[in-house]
């Protein structure tokens, strides 16, 4: 299906330029410098001299730091499905609705046009152990309290408020907040015009709902899936904002490590080799799926 | 005249369906539910976010009141603005690129182009302050909106490949033959993209524009390394309003933001609207 | 004992002990203590007594109180700045100037209710907070705390490691 840039040559020219040149130049280049910099050494406080040495890579395949990478990259995992399956969701609200596609894919964006920060408090008063979780769950049990004397029984002991911050659970709630849009986007894009006739034949042939979506709808959007699945999971791993404000003190990830050495630590090469690291070992896994997914293509 | 009653859903007419229905109402309460709250609180007496105790409307006579806040909200909604109409283009174009054309050098593109998606948004920040500092240093003084040229260019840097990939997963799904039908019939190469590819990639343009969008109204760890005292953005403001204090304002102004891109959304998309009622 | 010049084996200690304090911990806070201590999160945070002097003085303050350790603890200023190479220096002069003016910093120490080093501004505040012992804690407190010194970019690296290793426990 893809042809030859020789072929059109013009086209190519106007296509690939204005990305290209921009990706060079403002993106390429910025993280040279810094890949440079991974290499280097810090001589003073703020000068740093590019030695070419190794020393900061080496540091940061150290058991401590490999551990932390590890449980960031294991801990996302659980993260893609909860988005995923709400994504799904949503996705087929938003195919469904007749009109106003576009009002619905805003309504949905809604929320995260909202600061980070202040989404971020609102749910850390939701999750709080006075806010509002809390608070209606200790309405409850106080009422079922009651009732259970009315009819003759021990009251329910004192009220217990659920933790639900400060720990890793809400780290990934917080996170599966942050980027659900990013799933839902890619999702409706490639779930739009897909073609109903399919579901129907499908169905008509005796199928039931669930295995229709797994079995025909799954693989057929399997390229926006793909694509919000890269969306969501890669820029959680980089996250340290959310972590930071709803995590207890076991959720350190691999990104606030990262974001200390480049401010309290003041060791801008360790901080760049370890991020450094860090996409090496994404592209690693992104290079990995895509081979995977190839080998399926020609399995299937 | 008498009531009809409602006929029974039809097999795939799944909004109708409660199981369906029940969980988009879970999901749109998660969303939202945060999001009330914080509206709400806006109109607490109290300063702290935590507790009800009185309604007023003090804090939004602070926020409207506080010129670097409204300030940084407009800084905000210009580099957004400016951010998402360029990486539209620019992620549009490298869709088409790589969806295409075949040509020496396109994986490792590919690989570049997941590159942003990739780098964890401090060693960005990082990346772009030394580039901006040392290699490229945009000139300081200039007029509003030029001055907010750098963290324009830093937002448009890591929007525009989740545009690419948006679009691309859409014109994954794009008939060929369309294009060389369109050929066929004598229409150019300007012609056959303006007029058969965009259309098609349409859905996926919408969806990269929010998402573009989204993504730099949002940020805050690249414009933290970007931004200088004058073009502060409203994440930043916040983030130093925040570190200062909880108080309600923060509240009142995130409300009024809200309310403002929902206009501008409206707005925007009743224009498309019109625009789409034109076409035969 | 310092907070400066530790041997490396009581370092190795102060590790251990904190690691096991950890499960007690319910976060190390970004510099909003207060916050959880208003909320009722935590019963007990380490702070700052600025912080802690604003919270007591809004409605409900005198559910709380700031103690010194009798250890002692450590000291911080805020300092401020003008880098070598700075374009402007004079401006940075010229701000500096100002925040050390009488009725700015009064303003500024309204605000935030530090001990503020701007002694025409504390003579211009009011007894309340001159006498405060939560913002200026008695000659005998203070004898106790120390500032903690730059010892050198290594240092600062290694602390910053074993505060990894202790998150990462």
């Amino acid at each position: 299906m893809e042809q030859s840039w020789k072929q059109a040559k013009a086209a190519f020219a106007a296509v690939a330029t204005p990305p290209v040149a921009w990706l060079i130049f403002f993106f390429l280049v910025p993280l040279a410098v810094v890949w440079g910099y991974s290499f280097g050494e810090n001589t003073g406080p703020v000068t740093i001299d590019l030695t070419g040495t190794v020393s900061n890579y080496f540091r940061a395949l150290e058991p401590l730091y490999l551990g932390i990478f590890v449980k960031s990259l294991g801990s996302r995992g659980s993260r893609p499905c909860c988005a995923w399956s709400s994504a799904f969701g949503r996705a087929r609200h938003f195919i469904r609705v007749a009109e106003g596609q576009g009002m619905a894919a805003a309504a949905d964006q809604l929320p995260f046009w909202t600061n980070l920060l202040i989404r971020t408090y609102a749910l850390i008063a939701v999750l709080r152990t006075e806010g509002y979780v809390n608070f209606t769950m200790e309405w409850f049990w106080n009422n079922a309290s009651g009732l259970m004397t009315l009819v003759g029984f021990e009251p329910l002991g004192e009220f217990e408020p659920l933790q639900l911050l400060y720990n890793n659970a809400a780290v990934i709630v917080g996170l599966v907040y942050v980027h659900l849009p990013f799933m839902v986007l890619p999702l409706y894009s490639a779930l739009d015009r897909m073609d109903r006739s399919l579901m129907e034949a499908s169905l008509d042939l005796g199928a039931g709902h669930m295995r229709t979506i797994f079995s025909v709808v799954v693989p057929l959007a399997a390229p926006g899936i793909a694509s919000g699945i890269l969306i969501t999971f890669i820029p959680a791993l980089g996250a340290y904002l959310t972590p930071d404000l709803l995590g207890g003190t076991d959720s350190q990830m691999i990104a606030n490590v990262i974001e200390r050495q480049f401010k309290r630590a003041n060791d801008w090469p360790f901080g760049a080799a370890l991020s450094f690291l860090l996409m090496y070992l994404t592209l690693l896994a992104i290079i990995a799926q895509g081979w995977v997914s190839k080998r399926a293509e020609r399995r299937g | 005249m008498a009531a009809e009653k409602k006929a029974p859903p039809g097999p795939l007419e799944y909004l109708r369906r409660w199981p369906l229905q029940a969980w988009i109402f879970a999901v749109l309460a998660f969303l939202y539910l945060p999001l009330i709250i914080l509206m709400a609180f806006s109109f607490n007496t109290s300063r702290r976010n935590i507790v009800w105790e009185g309604f007023t409307f003090k804090w939004y006579e602070k926020a409207l009141s506080n010129d670097s806040l409204i300030q940084a909200f407009v800084n905000s909604l210009t580099i957004a603005f400016i951010c998402t109409i360029l990486s539209v283009i620019l992620g549009a174009l490298a869709a088409v690129l790589l969806w295409r054309f075949r040509f020496p050098g396109k994986t490792p593109l590919e690989g570049a182009m997941a590159l942003p998606i990739v780098v964890p948004e401090i060693c960005m920040g990082v990346a772009m302050l030394v580039f901006f500092a040392r290699v490229f240093p945009w000139p300081t003084g200039m007029p509003w909106p030029l001055n907010l040229g750098a963290i324009t260019i830093a937002h448009v840097s890591f929007s525009f490949p989740f545009v690419a990939t948006v679009v691309r997963a859409r014109l994954a799904s794009f008939n060929r033959e369309l294009e060389e039908a369109a050929k066929d019939l004598g229409a150019g190469e300007w012609r056959t993209f303006m007029d058969v590819l965009v259309p098609h990639m349409q859905p996926g343009l919408v969806a990269g524009a929010l998402l573009a969008f989204t993504l730099s109204l949002d940020d805050f760890v690249i414009t933290f390394f970007t931004a200088g005292p004058d073009t502060i953005t409203f994440p930043v403001k916040v983030y130093s309003m925040l570190r200062f204090s909880v108080t309600p304002e923060v509240n009142a102004a995130s409300t009024i933001l809200i309310v403002v891109t929902v206009a501008l959304t409206a707005i925007g998309l009743q224009m498309q609207g019109l625009q789409g009622e034109k076409k035969p | 004992m310092s907070v400066n010049g530790i041997p490396d084996n009581i370092l190795a200690e102060i590790e251990t002990m904190l690691i096991r304090q950890k499960p007690r911990v319910k976060a190390f806070h970004q510099d909003n203590g207060q916050d959880m201590l208003k909320s009722g999160e935590v019963d007990l945070v380490l702070e700052y007594n600025g912080d802690i002097a604003q919270l007591m003085a809004e409605e409900g303050g005198d559910a709380f109180d700031f103690v010194v350790p009798q250890e002692g603890s450590l000291l911080n200023s805020d300092c401020l700045c003008i880098p070598t190479g700075a374009p402007n220096p004079d401006d940075g002069h010229a701000f500096i100037n100002y925040l050390l003016d009488g009725e700015a910093g009064k303003k500024i120490t309204e605000t935030i209710l530090y001990p503020t080093p701007n002694g025409a501004a504390r003579d211009l505040m009011p007894d309340a907070y001159k006498n405060n012992p939560v913002i200026f804690p008695p000659a005998d407190v203070m004898a106790k705390c120390e500032y903690g010194a730059f010892e050198g970019d290594d240092r600062a690296r290694l602390y910053e490691e074993i505060f990894t290793r202790i998150s990462a426990a």
